[in-house]
C-alpha cells in the first residue's frame, strides 16, 4: 500500500543542482539505507521525501498518490533527526505526544500510543522528564518513540545516531533493527557511515554529488560493486586500487610488471588505463617471490585480533593487507602477495567495473 | 499476536493519509508577514526620515512658508558663509577633540580594566558590575552629579583635593572657556568606560585558555602573553570600540552638553559640538529663528561626517584586523 | 644547595605573585571607587537638609542634618508620578514591539531562503550605524502630520525604528545557530509557520530575548532628545526630561535637586540590581560582537 516511488527527482537552488534526476522504489515494508559522502545530496532526498524541501522536477509518489505539494504531516511519514529535535520545554511524555495532540486526536488513544511506544523503547520510567534530563541514548529513544506513536507508514531516519558515542551507536543500530523487524514498517535511513549501511539495510542507495552510483542489498554492493566509486566507498579498510594493463584475451591483467594475474570477468571491449580492485581481506600472504606481487612491510596496525599491513609496492599510497592477528611481520619485512582470481574487480577508464563471470553464492 | 506494536498498529490503524483533506505545503505568504510590521515601522520612523533629511537640505525656506529648490546652497552656506561657518568648523573641531579625548583616555582605560578582570581576580564580578553603573544613568543624571560635584558652591572638589593636599589645583573647571570641554569629555568618559570594558573584556573572554597555556609552555610571562598573544587576537573588537566611540561621539555629545552647559555650548561656545549646533539650528535660540533647513543640512552633514568614518573603518582598518577563528 | 635555591625561587615568586594580585585589587578597587563616588554622593545628600549638604557634603545623614525636605518638594512640586508612568508605557511597549517584531523579522530571515532576504537583512540593520536622531527633523513633521506630537505613542514609535536593527541583528545571529531539525519536527508534526515561531522558536530564544530587552531598555529610559521635540507637555513629559526641567527650575533648592537625581536614579540601578547578571552574561557571551 505504501510503496514510494520517485520519478526524475530533480533540486536546484538557483543555478546549483542539488540533485539530478533520482528515480527509485521502495516498496512496502523495506528497509533502505542512503549512503554517500558528505554533500552527496543523501539528505536533501530524505527530506524532499518528508516534503521539508520543495521538489524542483519530478514526482514523489507515496502509496500511488503523487505528494509533492502535501504538506509534510499529511504525508503519512515521521522523521527521527540527527540532533534529536526534543522540544525542550515539554517533558518526554509531552514530545511523544505533541503531534497527536495537535491533530486533536482523543486523548485516551494518545495516552495509550504514548504508553506503548515508551514500553517498547523503555522510556516508561521516564515519560516527566524534561529532554535536558536526558542521556543522549535516552533522548534519541524519545526521538524515536515519538515517530512512533505517529504511527507513519514510513519511517525517515536523518543520521540518528552520528550524535552518539561508539558503543552506543553499536546499541542503537541494533535497537532500531529489531523495531524494524517488530514493526514491518517502510523505513528509509540516512548515513554517510558505510557499516551502519551494511548492517542495517535491506537495500542500500549509494548516492554521489545529486546522482545515484548504485542500488543493491549489502552483498551486492560489497561482492559487485558497478563502479570505482561504489567499490572504494563500501569496505573497510577500503579497497586497494591497482594501475594495470589488460593482456592476453582481456581476463588477464598485469600490475608493477607483475606475471599475468587472471580476473574472472566478462571481457569487453573498453578503453583503458585500467584499474585492477582487491580488497585488503582477500589477498594472501606468501614468501617473498611466490606470489605475484612483492613488496616491504611499512607499518603493521595491531588490532589484536587482527593485522593491518600496509606494503610498499612503490605507489604514492600503500597496499593494505589485512591479515591474521598473529602474524609476525615487523617493518621492513619483504612479503609476496597472492591475489585469488574470483575476489578481483576489474575497472576501465570511466571507473565501470567489468561484470563478474560468476555473481557470489550468497546473492541470489 | 501478542507484540504490542502490531496489535496497537490493527487496533488504532487510521491511517494517517488517509481520511480528511490534506493540507498544501506552506506558501511563502507567512515570510511576508514576519518581516512587513518591522520593515513598515523602522521605514517609516528610520529610513523615511533620514532620507527625507537629506531631501529637505536641498531646499530653502522661503518667508511665505513654502520651500525652494537650492541644491548645494545649503551645504555652501554652512561651509563659507560667515555667519555659519564658524559655528560648523567650531563644532565639528569640538567633536574632534571629544573623540580624541575619548581615543586616548576611555578606551586604554577600559583595556587596562579589562585586562585586569580577565586575570579573574577575587571580587571580579563584583568591580565589574559597579563600575558599569554609571553607564546605565541617563547622561542628563550624569550631567548635573557632576555639575553638582565641580560647582565651587558646594565645595566638594576642593574638599577631596585637598584632602590629597591639591587645593590649589582647584578651578571651576566647566565654567572656563580653557577647560570646559576637556572637563565634559572627561565626564562622559567616565560615564562611558564601562561599554570598551565589557567589549573588550568578552573578547579576552573567549580565547581558549589552551592557547594561552601553549604561551606559557613556550616560555611567555603574563606580560608578554598580554602583548604578543593576547592583544593581536582582540584587535577586531578594538576596532569595534573605535568605531562605536566615533558614532557615539556624535549623537550621545548633545544630551550631556546640553543638559550641563546649555544648547549655546557654554561657555561661549567652547562646548558646542554638532548636536547642540543642530538643535539651536533647528528649534532657534534667543534671538536665533528656527530653521528647518538648515537644521537638515546639519544633521545631513554629520549623516556624511559618520558615513565618511564607518566607510574609513569597514574599507581600511576592518580589512587589516584578521579576524581569527577561535 | 639546589634545595636552597629552588627554595627561595619559589618564595619569590610567590612574594611577585602577591604583590602583582595587590595592584590588581589596587587599581580595580580604585576605579570602582571613581565609578560609584560621585552617585553615592548624590544619594546621600539628598537624605540631607541644606546645611548638612554644605557643612558636611561627605558626611552620613545622621541626627539634625538627616531631613526628607527635598523629597517632599519633588513630590508636591513636580509631577513625577505621571512622568515615571509616562517612561514606563514608553518604555514597556517600545520593547514589547522591538522583540516581537524584531524576533519575527529575525526568524524570516533566519528560517527562509528568499530572493530578498540578504538585502533585507542588512537594510534592517543599518540603522545600527546611523544614529536615528538625525532624521529628527523628518520625525518631527512626520509626526505632526500624523498629529502625534506630544503623545506617547510618537516615542514608542520612534524608538520602536531604532530599537529593532540591534534586535534584529543579535537575534537573527542566534537563531541562526539553532538547530534547524526541531522547526522541520514541528513541520512535520502538522504545526502552521506561524506556530512554529510562537511555540517552538519562541520558547527556545527567551534568554536572548531577556539580554536584548536589557540592551534595548536602557537608552529608551534615559532618553532625554526625543522627549524634549516629540512629547514635552506636562502631560507627556518622561522621568529624564521631567528630571532635567525641575532642575532647570529649583536650581537653588539642593536638596530638591539632590532628591529628584536620586529619584531618576534609584529604579535604574533597582533594575540594574535584578538584571546585570543577565546583562553582562548578554555581553560577554558575545551576542553584540560585531
Amino acid at each position: 500500500m505504501s510503496d514510494l516511488v520517485l520519478k526524475d527527482v530533480r533540486k536546484s537552488y538557483g543555478d546549483a543542482k542539488v540533485i539530478h534526476g533520482v528515480d527509485l522504489e521502495i516498496r512496502d515494508g523495506e528497509f533502505v539505507v542512503f549512503v554517500g559522502p558528505s554533500g552527496c545530496g543523501k539528505s536533501t532526498l530524505l527530506r524532499m521525501i518528508a516534503g521539508l524541501e520543495s521538489i524542483t522536477g519530478g514526482d514523489v509518489v507515496i502509496g500511488g498518490e503523487q505528494v509533492n505539494d502535501i504538506a509534510p504531516a499529511d504525508r503519512g511519514i515521521a522523521m527521527v533527526f540527527q540532533s534529536y529535535a526534543l522540544y525542550p520545554h515539554k517533558d518526554v511524555y509531552g514530545n511523544m505526544a505533541f503531534a497527536l495532540r495537535h491533530a486533536g486526536e482523543d486523548k485516551a488513544v494518545i495516552d495509550e500510543r504514548v504508553k506503548k511506544a515508551a514500553d517498547i523503547l523503555g522510556l516508561d520510567a521516564l515519560l516527566k522528564r524534561k529532554p535536558k534530563e536526558l542521556s543522549g541514548g535516552q533522548r534519541q529513544r524519545v526521538a524515536i518513540g515519538r515517530a512512533i506513536v505517529r504511527d507513519p507508514e514510513i519511517f525517515l531516519f536523518d543520521e540518528p545516531l552520528s550524535n552518539l558515542d561508539a558503543a552506543l551507536r553499536v546499541q542503537m543500530r541494533v535497537e532500531i533493527l529489531r523495531l524494524h523487524q517488530r514493526l514491518k514498517t517502510t523505513m528509509i535511513y540516512v548515513t554517510h557511515d558505510q557499516v551502519e549501511a551494511m548492517t542495517l539495510a535491506d537495500r542500500i542507495v549509494v548516492l554521489r554529488d545529486g546522482r545515484i552510483e548504485q542500488v543493491g542489498t549489502p552483498l551486492e554492493l560489497y561482492h559487485h560493486p558497478k563502479n570505482h566509486f561504489v567499490a572504494g566507498f563500501i569496505g573497510s579498510p577500503k579497497m586497494n586500487f591497482l594501475a594495470c594493463d589488460r593482456v592476453g584475451d582481456g581476463t588477464q591483467v598485469t600490475a608493477h610488471g607483475s606475471a599475468p594475474i587472471t580476473v574472472l570477468v566478462k571481457p569487453r571491449d573498453a578503453a583503458g588505463p585500467f584499474t585492477l580492485g582487491v580488497r585488503p581481506e582477500h589477498v594472501d600472504l606468501v614468501e617473498p617471490g611466490q606470489g605475484q606481487l612483492d613488496g616491504t612491510i611499512l607499518v603493521a596496525e595491531r588490532l589484536g585480533g587482527e593485522t593491518f599491513l600496509h606494503v610498499d609496492l612503490g605507489d604514492s599510497e600503500p597496499f593494505v593487507v589485512k591479515a591474521d592477528g598473529n602474524v609476525r611481520y615487523v617493518s621492513g619485512d619483504p612479503v609476496g602477495l597472492s591475489f585469488p582470481s574470483d575476489a578481483l574487480h576489474l575497472f576501465d577508464a570511466n571507473g565501470d567495473a567489468f561484470e563478474h563471470v560468476e555473481r557470489h553464492a550468497l546473492i541470489a | 499476536m501478542s507484540d504490542p506494536t502490531t496489535e496497537h498498529l490493527t487496533t488504532a490503524g487510521k491511517s494517517p493519509a488517509s481520511g480528511r483533506k490534506k493540507r498544501r505545503v506552506a506558501g511563502r505568504a507567512h515570510i511576508v508577514v514576519f518581516l512587513a510590521p518591522a520593515v513598515l515601522i523602522y521605514t517609516v520612523f528610520s529610513i523615511y526620515p533620514l532620507v527625507e533629511s537629506l531631501r529637505l537640505s536641498l531646499f530653502d525656506g522661503l518667508p511665505d512658508g513654502s520651500a525652494v529648490w537650492n541644491g548645494l546652497g545649503n551645504y555652501a552656506t554652512l561651509l563659507f558663509d560667515a555667519n555659519w561657518a564658524g559655528q560648523f568648523w567650531n563644532a565639528l573641531w569640538n567633536n574632534l577633540i571629544l573623540f580624541f579625548i575619548h581615543m586616548v583616555v576611555q578606551n586604554p582605560i577600559g583595556l587596562l580594566l579589562a585586562a585586569l578582570l580577565s586575570l579573574a581576580p577575587r571580587f571580579g564580578g563584583t568591580y565589574r558590575t559597579l563600575i558599569f553603573v554609571p553607564t546605565l544613568l541617563s547622561v542628563v543624571i550624569v550631567g548635573f552629579i557632576w555639575e553638582l560635584i565641580l560647582s565651587p558652591l558646594w565645595g566638594v572638589s576642593e574638599t577631596i583635593l585637598g584632602g590629597i593636599g591639591l587645593a590649589w589645583l582647584y578651578q571651576p573647571w566647566l565654567g572656563l572657556e580653557s577647560s570646559a570641554l576637556v572637563t565634559v569629555s572627561l565626564i562622559s568618559v567616565w560615564q562611558y568606560v564601562g561599554i570598551p570594558m565589557m567589549l573588550i573584556y568578552a573578547a579576552l573572554l573567549s580565547i581558549p585558555d589552551e592557547l594561552i597555556d601553549a604561551a606559557r609552555v613556550d616560555g611567555l610571562n603574563g606580560w608578554w602573553i598580554f602583548w604578543k598573544v593576547k592583544l593581536p587576537l582582540i584587535l577586531p573588537t578594538l576596532g569595534i570600540v573605535a568605531i562605536l566611540t566615533y558614532i557615539g561621539n556624535f549623537t550621545a555629545s548633545f544630551d550631556l552638553i546640553y543638559s550641563i552647559q546649555g544648547a549655546l555650548g557654554a561657555p561661549n561656545y567652547s562646548t558646542d559640538v554638532m548636536g547642540t549646533l543642530l538643535f539651536r539650528t533647528f528649534f532657534g535660540q534667543q534671538l536665533q529663528i528656527g530653521d528647518t533647513y538648515m537644521g537638515a543640512t546639519i544633521a545631513s552633514m554629520m549623516f556624511f561626517i559618520i558615513l565618511i568614518g564607518v566607510s574609513f573603518y569597514l574599507v581600511l582598518v576592518q580589512r587589516r584586523l584578521q579576524r581569527y577563528e577561535m | 644547595m639546589t634545595d636552597m635555591t629552588s627554595d627561595s625561587r619559589a618564595r619569590s615568586s610567590r612574594a611577585k605573585g602577591l604583590s602583582t594580585k595587590f595592584a590588581v585589587h589596587a587599581v580595580l578597587a580604585g576605579y570602582t571607587l571613581i565609578a560609584i563616588f560621585p552617585v553615592i554622593l548624590v544619594v546621600l545628600n539628598s537624605f540631607k537638609n541644606r546645611r548638612g549638604i554644605f557643612t558636611d557634603p561627605l558626611g552620613i545623614p545622621a541626627g539634625e542634618t538627616f531631613s526628607m525636605e527635598g523629597y517632599a518638594t519633588v513630590l508636591t512640586e513636580g509631577d513625577f508620578l505621571t512622568y515615571f508612568s509616562n517612561s514606563l508605557i514608553v518604555t514597556v511597549s517600545s520593547l514589547f514591539l522591538i522583540l516581537l517584531l524584531g524576533a519575527m523579522a529575525a526568524h524570516a530571515l533566519a528560517e527562509y531562503r528568499f530572493r530578498l532576504n540578504t538585502f533585507i537583512g542588512i537594510y534592517l540593520i543599518l540603522g545600527i550605524m546611523v544614529p536615528i536622531r538625525l532624521g529628527t527633523v523628518a520625525i518631527l513633521e512626520l509626526m505632526v502630520d500624523l498629529n502625534l506630537v506630544n503623545t506617547l505613542l510618537a516615542l514608542i514609535l520612534v524608538y520602536t525604528a531604532s530599537g529593532l536593527p540591534v534586535a534584529v541583528f543579535i537575534l537573527t545571529e542566534f537563531m541562526r545557530t539553532l538547530s534547524r531539525d526541531i522547526k522541520d519536527c514541528a513541520r512535520v508534526d502538522g504545526l502552521s509557520e506561524y506556530r512554529i515561531f510562537f511555540e517552538v522558536v519562541v520558547p527556545l530564544i527567551r534568554p536572548v530575548l531577556a539580554t536584548v530587552a536589557v540592551f534595548s531598555m536602557i537608552p529608551i529610559w534615559n532618553d532625554l532628545w526625543f522627549p524634549l521635540i516629540l512629547a514635552s507637555g506636562d502631560a507627556t513629559k518622561t522621568v529624564t526630561l521631567g528630571v532635567q526641567q525641575f532642575i532647570g527650575q529649583y536650581t537653588v533648592n539642593w536638596s530638591a535637586v539632590l532628591a529628584s537625581l536620586s529619584i531618576a536614579i534609584l529604579p535604574v540601578l533597582g533594575l540594574y540590581a535584578l538584571f546585570s547578571r543577565q546583562l553582562i552574561a548578554g555581553i560577554t557571551s558575545g551576542a553584540v560582537k560585531g
